[in-house]
């Protein structure tokens, strides 16, 4: 642990020191950046959940306007292990019984039924207010409904080799293809319990300020450090309660790039604090690692891996029974932290930007999203 | 410069990473119970790695992405309890090498994570309890050392390894190494 901490220590301060070199190196480690995206999980939609971005800031008096779309397919049933729900209980409407172990008791922590796609827009705009701090605006508007996704998604786990009837698959293939169903359930009560389809509800709004504090050098990397403030609107009524909090939330993200010829690698690890989480996690850590590698001066090609902890706490919840297939309702799997992966192409000239791109779940952990893609496009000047 | 390399190799789990590792207590803890775990702490991982770098004459610093797997199954002495492990790390950090004539001594250091699979089939006067932990360290660290020898564009690549990476059984709130100290060989192919 000194280790890992002197070594941190000495980074911080050779960034300090490394201003002079870092003048004369002319931001050999600034690249297009990584893949902005958020997590897409639906219980994080309503909060402020920290993306990662470049070291780089606009410079003094530029802006920049872009529009956004993120589809996130999410399929979790936490019931599926024992059959307790599927297509004939999701006909019916669910009901808390549903959520019962299958001795008849109530099951400790969270339970989930959740068929769903999420389509987040965002209308985004930054300004350079110095050649290294920049400010940005963000305003989403949130659909969910059934989407179109889950047959390709199941066929996909078909050709390679997962059954779409086991946890594998997360028991897709119990319940009807592109509908839409969104239940919580917390030690045997609703936290939220929906069927009904919403489209493009206004998110609340988040702003953003970011410090380039070294463009680095030849041995250090640049660094940048993010704080993200998401404004608070009590109004949740009806299903807007399914993508506002309600309250105030903030983070951060420490940031560095290192260029390496045409490769340039981003690390960053961050926090963001909910200020009303409803009985979720009150804050949550990220991190991710970035690979880009420049085919030209205008375009990249980018790898991703982003770690986030979950939004669900740590419960009571034992992760032992005399029961084989109730131990998979137990919650053991929603509280870990998860990891997804992303692929992505970003391209930027003189006046356009674009980005688009996919992440995949790895660990198929109840806590994310299966597939999203994403695209970005827009304007600077 | 790339290199992409497979790598094969042994892993000691129950061996801490000097200086950074602690030792574990998980499987002891279910050995005061179940009797002497019939197997050893070792695992054998193995290891995709991807390497890009720059050169500065003799010397080189680079970033580097491995990828780590590997399964391992316990049982105990006194009675039918088993534990299964699955694990898959996914590591990435800074290396360093310098270029001699015929062979390329490394070192490096980083982070990334693991997510794991814990299954346990525990036996206790004639019960059995079931559990499965999905979890994920999500802040390792490890240190290496090494070297390259090449062979016209492919080459040899030997490492020692030493991974501090500990995950917590919920089940008994206890940790589990899923590092320890590591020694690979493999073959890498320089683009």
């Amino acid at each position: 642990m000194k280790i890992k901490g002197l070594l941190v220590f000495l980074a911080v301060l050779q960034i300090f020191f490394s201003r002079e070199e870092s003048v004369l190196a002319g931001g050999e480690n600034f690249g297009l950046g990584p893949l902005e995206i958020r997590p897409q999980f639906l219980v994080n939609q309503p909060f402020l959940a920290m993306s990662p971005e470049n070291t780089l800031t606009l410079k003094d008096g530029e802006s920049r306007l872009s529009f956004g779309l993120e589809i996130s397919n999410t399929f979790v049933n936490t019931q599926g292990p024992t059959g307790q729900i599927t297509k004939t209980e999701t006909a019916r409407g669910l009901t808390l019984t549903d959520f019962l172990d299958k001795d008849g008791n109530t099951v400790n922590g969270f339970s989930l039924y959740l068929d769903a796609e999420s389509k987040r827009k965002k209308i985004k705009y930054r300004y350079g207010l110095s050649d290294s701090l920049e400010f940005k605006l963000e305003l989403p508007f949130v659909s969910l409904d059934g989407g179109t996704m889950d047959s390709t998604i199941e066929s996909v786990h078909s050709m390679i080799g997962i059954s779409n009837f086991k946890k594998g698959g997360a028991y897709r293939a119990l319940s009807e293809r592109n509908q839409y169903d969104y239940y919580v359930v917390k030690d045997g009560q609703f936290v939220f319990a929906s069927t009904k389809q919403i489209y493009n509800v206004r998110g609340e709004p988040n702003m953003d300020l970011k410090w380039n504090l070294s463009e680095g050098g030849k041995v250090m990397p640049a660094a940048s450090i993010k704080l993200s403030y998401k404004f608070a609107n009590t109004d949740r009524s009806g299903e807007q309660k399914l993508i506002r909090s309600g309250g105030v939330d903030w983070g951060h993200y420490f940031i560095l790039s290192k260029g390496f010829d045409n490769w340039i690698v981003y690390f960053g690890d961050g926090q963001t604090r909910i200020g009303n989480d409803h009985g979720f996690a009150s804050s949550l850590f990220h991190r991710f690692m970035s690979m880009e590698y420049r085919f030209s001066e205008e375009d990249s090609f980018v790898f991703q891996t982003v770690s986030q902890s979950s939004i669900f706490p740590t419960s009571s919840a034992s992760s032992r029974s005399t029961s084989g297939e109730n131990q998979e309702q137990r919650n053991s799997n929603l509280s870990v932290p998860t990891s997804v992966s992303a692929f992505g192409y970003k391209f930027l000239s003189d006046l356009i930007f674009w980005e688009t791109g996919f992440v995949q779940d790895y660990n198929n952990f109840g806590n994310e999203t299966d597939f999203v893609l994403f695209w970005e496009m827009g304007v600077h000047w | 410069m790339l290199y992409f390399a497979l790598q094969y190799g042994n892993q000691d789990t129950g061996s801490p990473a000097p200086v950074v590792g602690s030792k574990d207590a998980y499987l002891s803890t279910l050995e005061n119970i179940h009797g002497p775990l019939k197997e050893n702490r070792e695992v054998s991982p193995k290891v995709l790695s991807f390497d890009f770098y720059k050169t500065s004459g003799s010397f080189a610093s680079g970033f580097g992405l491995e990828v780590h797997s590997y399964n391992k199954s316990y049982s105990f002495e006194n009675d039918d309890s088993s534990v299964n492990l699955s694990a898959v790390g996914l590591l990435y950090g800074l290396n360093f090498y310098y270029r001699g004539d015929f062979w390329y001594p490394f070192m490096g250091f980083g982070t990334g994570n693991y997510s794991v699979k814990v299954e346990e089939q525990l036996t206790t006067e004639g019960s059995t309890t079931y559990g499965t932990v999905f979890g994920q360290v999500d802040k390792p660290f490890y240190y290496k050392f090494g070297v390259r020898i090449p062979l016209n564009g492919i080459g040899i690549v030997f490492t020692q390894q030493y991974i501090s990476a500990d995950l917590k059984v919920e089940t008994e709130n206890k940790p589990l190494s899923l590092g320890g100290t590591a020694s690979f060989i493999g073959l890498y192919y320089a683009f």
